[in-house]
């Protein structure tokens, strides 16, 4: 099951629409995301930007990014494979 | 005590006065309100997930005796990760309790059970609380609590603790714990190693630990540094075979749990939200595209509809602080610097805040209702396209606020190379310093197609910043990588979080406008009065005019447009600053008196009030529902209507969007990638821009003529 998760990450795809596909609830494949990434198989893309900071003031896309400080809800999260997420896949897990 | 030895028997224990009874469960399923139902207690109740954040304790008085009620914070797992989580397997696991009360939110009930099966094994003597059985009602589930009985081989019982339904039955089920009989499957070697180590282990939750311990979890209670080696030992040895027992243990748990889901899931008929319905249609894998597009597009007719009346209230405003200032006793000069230089140059770029308030506004609206974050996505697969790793849409799509923030925020792409390409393509991003370029013009040569224009800019910009990382990268040969996005719900904005947001930015534009935007224009100034009284034998004109042979293929040989484009590479904004000082300074300034003055602007006001009033119904209608362009053009808009033909212009737009990037773009690109890429980005984009624009300059001439 979690494979299929990983192996879903492989294409953009949406958290309902993966869901679909493995066939759970959309709150299963989250927890499911979680304990992946707590041992690093998917990476939040959001979590790991550095990026932004101090020059943000003119973009008017600022609130996508999570380094501008932005008081809007936090940004869109991402879950992307990490190369030890791809390993645990290639290796038929 | 828990009694794990005792599997299968009832547990006597609530017969005991002081039975310690644990309540257990992911956050949101209702403990804290059950343990209130059950003791009449008045603990803290919230509807949101960490409301127990602490442990917390009441008395239930029993026929027995009086049982200790103990609520823990909601955790998702025994293995913590946050510091609720690793209270409650502190808990659990340093003072077992006699009874766990596993409280499952039955509408989530797949989610909820893989707490379950780690709970079933810490072999105590267990109670399965099915709460919120309402709210699975609602969503159109039909659960069997029997077929979960029978298959954890505890007490189920169905609750809506809220309420008080099922408490009673849930206090006589307290007296048939059990520790439940399932057993999970893992491969042969990982179980046979998870037995070797629990052999080991002097604890009730013996095989929980073993597991945990092979996962390579930490267990939050005191163990010996032999059994820890031990432990290290077996991991390894199961990697080398090609297991990974971390992965293993949670896919058994979650495949487990979800067998018990849908054995006990009689019925269901999910409803769709509103999201659901509306995201079929916008993340549809052919219809997603051109509805984004869509989005876009109505997001610049409604910035073009509702801003061109008040760029034309400003413009009118400029001309009559101009007219005062002729009025003024002030030699020429003077008169010019604050007429032309001043007034003109920057309150031209000011007079474009309109221009970005409502674009700002369209892209607040998007942004919070959920539409921007589908467009994001959209994007993500036009990355995969591109070949660049799925997370290139970040810097790209910030491109299009500003272009330096996006070349920093090219560091969360992994591979340098990937870096690069994404760098390079960030510039041909329209920022939204040249959308006021492209306002000026869309509405002097095409008043009626402006939206169309400017949108097939960005595409332009777009489509050449993706094909240029798409070549680049042709000779990098890597794979590109995408992943998984979670959407939020679809949400009507309030007007007052729109507007706020549009403000705050649009008074970013304004600050920038007093600062380099004021010198860069202030110098063109100084240039065109270098020597005073001829602006044509200037020398900003002379040195203008040297770039007219480059520029004659694309139709444009006036030396003032030729001109801006030298300080546009300070700031793009600048070009339009510097157009309107080149442009009105050569425009004798009439005198106007206050009243006369004051009777012209209010008279624009009013007219601008009721065309933006006219805008509303032109928004979803076609292009000729549109509000006439105003009759009488400024000054600055008949004098480039004359100077240069629509074909032209086209080209000149063209230009303007993929010619060089800003200096602070330059600045950034230089940072991050070197002095020799950001040298390359300068003489690829001149290139490109000129090859484009003399591209575009020839099918216009097809199209619209000279």
């Amino acid at each position: 099951m979690l494979r299929r998760v990983l192996d879903e990450l492989s294409r953009p795809q949406t958290l309902a629409q993966v869901a679909a596909r493995v066939g759970v609830e959309p709150g299963v494949l989250w927890g499911m995301l979680e304990t992946l990434e707590r041992k690093g198989y998917v990476g939040l893309a959001y979590s790991e930007s550095p990026a932004c900071g101090t020059a943000c003031g003119a973009c008017t896309l600022r609130n996508l990014c999570p380094a501008s400080g932005s008081e809007t809800p936090p940004p869109t999260p991402v879950w992307r494979l990490t190369p030890k997420g791809r390993r645990a896949l290639e290796q038929g897990l | 005590m828990g009694c794990p030895e005792c599997q299968g028997a009832v547990a006597t224990a609530l017969r005991t006065d002081g039975t310690r009874v644990v309540t257990v469960g992911n956050p949101n399923t209702g403990k804290t309100t059950l343990i209130n139902a059950l003791a009449g207690s008045n603990l803290k109740v919230g509807n949101w997930p960490g409301t127990t954040v602490d442990r917390l304790e009441a008395q239930l008085r029993l026929p027995g005796g009086t049982v200790r009620l103990v609520d823990l914070p909601g955790a998702y797992s025994l293995n913590p990760t946050t510091p609720e989580e690793a209270l409650a397997a502190r808990e659990l696991l340093a003072h077992p309790p006699d009874v766990v009360v596993n409280v499952v939110d039955a509408g989530n009930l797949e989610r909820n059970l893989h707490l379950t099966l780690e709970l079933a094994e810490l072999g105590l003597p267990m109670v399965v609380a099915l709460n919120l059985m309402d709210e699975a009602e609602a969503k159109g589930y039909t659960l069997d609590p029997a077929a979960l009985e029978r298959a954890l081989g505890v007490p189920v019982v169905p609750l809506v603790a809220s309420r008080g339904r099922g408490t009673d039955e849930l206090l006589a089920a307290l007296e048939r714990a059990r520790v439940p009989e399932l057993r999970l499957r893992y491969p042969g070697e990982l179980d046979r190693a998870a037995v070797r180590l629990a052999e080991r282990i002097r604890h009730p939750a013996g095989r929980w630990i073993a597991l945990a311990l092979l996962a390579g979890e930490e267990v939050p209670i005191e163990l010996d540094g032999e059994l820890l080696e031990l432990a290290r030992q077996l991991r390894g040895e199961l990697e080398r075979v090609g297991i990974d027992p971390y992965l293993e243990i949670e896919n058994a748990r979650y495949v487990r749990a979800h067998e018990l889901a849908q054995d006990a899931l009689l019925g269901s008929e999910p409803r769709l939200t509103l999201t659901d319905r509306v995201d079929r249609w916008v993340l549809h894998p052919l219809l997603g595209g051109p509805i984004f597009l869509l989005g876009m597009l109505l997001a610049f007719r409604f910035t073009f509809l509702f801003s061109t009346p008040w760029v034309d209230f400003i413009g009118a405003v400029q001309e009559v602080l101009a007219g005062w200032i002729a009025a003024l006793p002030l030699p020429p000069l003077v008169a010019s610097f604050f007429a032309d230089g001043l007034v003109g140059g920057v309150g031209t770029v000011i007079s474009f805040a309109p221009v970005l308030f409502f674009l700002y506004v369209a892209l607040a609206f998007l942004e919070t209702s959920g539409f921007l974050a589908r467009a994001a996505f959209i994007a993500d697969k036009m990355m995969l396209l591109a070949g660049l790793p799925g997370r290139a849409f970040i810097p790209l799509i910030l491109g299009f606020g500003c272009n330096v923030p996006a070349v920093y925020s090219t560091r969360i792409l992994t591979g340098r190379f990937d870096r690069l390409r994404v760098g390079l393509a960030i510039p041909f991003m329209s920022c939204s310093a040249r959308l006021v370029v492209f306002t000026l013009f869309a509405a002097v040569f095409f008043p009626r197609h402006a939206a169309w224009v400017v949108f097939g800019l960005y595409l332009l910009g777009m489509v050449v910043g993706l094909l240029t990382a798409w070549l680049l990268g042709r000779a990098a040969g890597q794979p590109a990588s995408s992943g998984l996005m979670e959407l939020p719900p679809y949400r009507l904005p309030t007007m007052q979080v729109v507007l706020k947001q549009a403000w705050a930015r649009t008074r970013s534009f304004l600050e920038g406008a007093g600062g380099p935007i004021l010198l860069a224009v202030l110098f063109v100034w100084l240039l065109l009065n270098l020597p005073p009284g001829d602006l044509e034998g200037s020398l900003y004109a002379r040195v203008a005019g040297w770039l007219a042979p480059l520029f004659a293929p694309l139709g444009i040989g006036d030396w003032r447009l030729l001109g801006a484009l030298i300080p546009g590479f300070v700031a793009k904004e600048v070009v339009v600053g510097t157009l309107a000082v080149s442009y009105l300074g050569a425009e004798p300034t009439a005198a106007l008196g206050l009243a006369q003055g004051l009777g012209q602007i209010l008279a624009t006001f009013w007219a601008s009030l009721l065309t933006t009033l006219g805008a509303v119904p032109a928004l979803f209608g076609l292009p000729q529902l549109a509000p006439p362009p105003p009759d009488a053009p400024t000054a600055l808009q008949a004098a480039l209507r004359a100077s240069v033909a629509p074909a032209a212009a086209l080209a000149y737009m063209v230009y303007v969007l993929l010619y060089t990037p800003c200096v602070a773009t330059v600045t950034a690109l230089k940072n991050e990638f070197g002095r020799f890429w950001a040298a390359v980005a300068v003489v690829y984009e001149l290139i490109l821009a000129w090859v484009l624009a003399w591209g575009v300059y020839r099918l216009a001439l097809l199209w619209l003529g000279g």
